[in-house]
């Protein structure tokens, strides 16, 4: 299901979902059709713009919290024009996993998107690239990251985009046990406890990456 | 003293005369009816009183008519007395002007002090006057003899003798004196009522000497009814003349109070001299005028409006009067007083402030055009950000739309191609693509940050650390403020880093943000090389922008020592 007042952008996302073997149930433009379609249509995932009618500021995440607190097992993914990782945060804190904020730059690279939706979809979490390293490159006077290898910031950046430990060992061509290794000596670095889930090891970091 | 030429003194001389004269008559009369020699004596002072006070104030207030009228009591108080002459003119003029004395101090006591009427009062003065004459004289032509007076002159008005009409005319003008006198305290108490300040606090005097005239008037009423005996008849009388001598005294009092004119004009004119406050001009005007409600205000030719000292638009509360203030022939402002506030005071007052009151003037145009000049400051501050909104609201729905439509239509493509050159050529433009839209983005941000709108200063702040070259601390409070204010904060701080960042090379930049009363305060401090010039363009630019909506920018800066940006806007 699509939810995003600008019709060309809309349809250029249907159809590309379209083309990766996704069928898209509706097409929205706001939050009402959109609570009023749930129970109809039951989509496995909202895909919402941001920035919706009437105020153009952040209905999307709004409409995003709702589903995902009246709909279990519907995923939600919110695309934004720009990142803020104040929303990345607000969304993470209260959606308790299943969502996602990812760049509407994303639709150039269709698998990118298309995974994203499906981790969503799985009740996962997805945090856009860019989020994480303006968070990882912000600069500090002194900071506990400063004592982690190049490795370790990879295998943080990936931790904090919601990979599971399979996919980032994946992703660097490297052993689960070895992801694990380094997980394990980044939190201790950090001084971090992450929760027992995927979602909450995103909040952690992503918290802990703000605060510093 | 002001000099009110001889006439006055003429006036009174003659009066005086007049009454030494007919008390002479009087006493030697040997009329039964005639006075004895204490009561004529004390009638002869009373008259006398009124007739050398109304000559004193006569001259020391020329511009009041209350002197003249005070010398007519004395006279008509002496007119009565005519009929102890021997001859039927007088003794019939004599007869016909008993109790004229107060007529004319009804008419005094309703226009003091100004000495003028209003339209009602000089009716009701008419009505009585004429009610008087017509009972005196309808009275006399049926009277005769009078009773009790064996050998008088002749009585020229007289048509037929019918003493028992002439009582019933007496009788019935008794009840009509009754109704008189109660709507002349009416009269009185409503002109006291509806006086202000300056005019009750001349009218107190003569209100309190009227108690003791009222007080003999009354025993005067019923003792025929009663009956006293002739000497306590006598005593009645003497009383009564009595209390008609002081009574002149309270007119002066009231006329003193009243009007302290020339010293208070003087006493302005010297406090303006010294004068370095210039607000307080307002302030002496209305002490002069004995008015504290007195207010001031000035015209100003360009809004064609009378404003205050600060400058903005004014007009006269309620009930007060308006004067005009002229100078070569132009307007130059107005006082907003009570109406009783005597003419000549008010004239006096304007002439005395006059180099004051211009200066003031000017001053307070200028400050006039200063607010119009902030307000359209503010004005304009206000409309530049509803119009960034809706430039960075068009470029959101339009250009960028299309640039991600075409990005999705790009990724499509790249994924339908398979491996070779025209995929690379994809790849070069999806990457072409991303850099528009990049750039668009921040091109956006610039003008409108939104984050600022949708979660206030901390996070949009927050978000301008996340992406600043140099590490910065930020120390906010949670406030949320006028989004104008809101909008030139964030400026400040985000022009402060860029500054910052490009010319001091600092370690770290830090950042707060407190509420302080109704203001709301950032400030940016670095460690950098310092040395931030205030009056150059960035940092005038954001100075304009801070006070175009009433707040303050300062700049400290050192060699070495780093450079602290501080803006206080106002929040509510």
């Amino acid at each position: 299901m699509l939810l995003e007042d600008s019709i060309l952008f809309r349809s250029g996302v249907s159809r590309l979902l379209h083309d990766g073997g996704m069928s898209v149930v509706a097409e929205l433009d706001t939050v009402n059709d959109l609570l009023h379609r749930m129970a109809v249509d039951r989509p496995d995932v909202v895909v919402a713009d941001i920035r919706l009618p009437p105020t153009h500021t952040t209905e999307g995440l709004e409409a995003a919290l709702r589903v995902r607190a009246e709909h279990e097992g519907v995923g939600v993914l919110v695309l934004s024009q720009h990142l803020e990782t104040e929303y990345a945060v607000e969304l993470l804190e209260d959606a308790r996993g299943g969502v996602g904020y990812l760049l509407k730059d994303r639709v150039t690279d269709p698998a990118d998107l298309l995974g994203a939706i499906e981790r969503v979809a799985a009740g996962g979490t997805v945090v856009d690239p860019e989020v994480v390293s303006r968070l990882l490159g912000r600069r500090r006077r002194e900071s506990p990251l400063d004592e982690l290898t190049r490795r370790e910031r990879e295998v943080l950046a990936a931790m904090a985009e919601g990979r599971s430990n399979q996919a980032i060992a994946d992703a660097l061509f490297a052993s689960v046990k070895t992801i694990e290794t380094h997980i394990r000596s980044i939190f201790q670095k950090l001084d971090l406890h992450p929760g027992s889930d995927d979602h909450r090891r995103v909040l952690a970091v992503l918290s802990w990456l703000r605060e510093r | 003293m002001t000099d009110g030429g001889r006439v006055p003194l003429i006036a009174a001389a003659a009066v005086i005369a007049l009454g030494t004269a007919t008390t002479l008559a009087a006493l030697d009369s040997g009329l039964p009816n005639a006075p004895v020699p204490t009561v004529a004596l004390v009638d002869l002072a009373a008259g006398a009183s009124f007739a050398v006070v109304g000559a004193v104030l006569w001259r020391r207030y020329p511009s009041s008519r209350i002197g003249a009228m005070t010398v007519a009591v004395g006279l008509a108080s002496f007119l009565a007395d005519l009929r102890w002459f021997d001859s039927a003119v007088t003794w019939t003029v004599g007869a016909v002007s008993t109790d004229l004395h107060l007529v004319t101090l009804a008419w005094v006591l309703l226009a003091f002090p100004s000495g003028r009427l209003s339209s009602g009062h000089r009716w009701f003065v008419v009505v009585i006057a004429s009610y008087w004459l017509a009972l005196s004289v309808a009275g006399h032509l049926f009277e005769d003899p009078v009773p009790g007076c064996g050998a008088c002159p002749e009585n020229l008005l007289l048509v037929r003798s019918d003493p028992s009409l002439a009582a019933d005319i007496w009788d019935a003008g008794q009840i009509l004196n009754l109704l008189i006198v109660g709507i002349l305290v009416a009269l009185i108490t409503s002109k006291w009522s509806a006086a202000g300040h300056p005019g009750r606090r001349a009218m107190a005097p003569v209100i309190w000497a009227l108690g003791p005239i009222a007080a003999t008037l009354a025993i005067a009423f019923v003792e025929p009814l009663i009956g006293f005996g002739a000497v306590a008849s006598n005593i009645v009388l003497v009383a009564e003349r009595l209390a008609l001598v002081v009574f002149p005294l309270a007119l002066v009092a009231g006329m003193v109070r009243a009007r302290l004119d020339e010293a208070r004009v003087g006493d302005l004119a010297s406090s303006l001299e010294g004068m370095s406050a210039p607000d307080e001009l307002e302030g002496r005007i209305a002490e002069a005028l004995g008015d504290p409600n007195a207010r001031l205000a000035f015209w100003s030719d360009e809004a064609s409006a009378l404003i205050d000292a600060s400058g903005a638009a004014t007009r006269p509360g309620v009930g007060q009067e308006v004067s005009w203030l002229t100078r070569a022939g132009g307007r130059m402002g107005a006082m907003f007083h009570d109406p009783n506030v005597s003419p000549s005071l008010v004239d006096g007052v304007a002439a005395a402030a006059g180099l004051a009151l211009h200066n003031e003037r000017l001053r307070a145009e200028l400050r006039r055009r200063l607010a119009e000049v902030a307000a359209s400051r503010e004005r304009i501050a206000r409309a530049t950000i509803i119009e960034r909104r809706r430039v960075e609201r068009d470029l959101h729905d339009g250009a960028q739309q299309r640039l991600l439509a075409l990005g999705a239509l790009l990724g499509r493509i790249r994924v339908e191609i398979g491996d070779g050159r025209t995929k690379d050529l994809v790849e070069e433009a999806i990457s072409e693509l991303r850099g528009t839209i990049d750039e668009l983005r921040e091109f956006a941000r610039g003008i409108h940050p939104s984050l600022l709108a949708e979660r206030g200063l901390g996070p949009a702040i927050e978000a301008l650390a996340e992406r600043s070259e140099v590490p910065v601390e930020l120390d906010a409070e949670t406030v949320r403020c006028r989004s104008t204010s809101e909008m030139a904060a964030y400026f400040v701080v985000a022009e402060s880093i860029t500054n910052a960042t490009k010319h001091a090379s600092p370690e770290a930049i830090t950042v707060r943000v407190q509420r302080r009363v109704g203001d709301l305060v950032v400030s940016v401090l670095d460690d950098g090389a310092g040395g931030a010039d205030p009056g150059g363009p960035g940092l005038t630019g954001l100075a304009d922008r801070v006070e175009a909506l009433g707040g303050t920018l300062s700049v400290r800066s050192g060699p070495g020592a780093g450079t602290t940006v501080e803006a206080v806007l106002p929040c509510e």
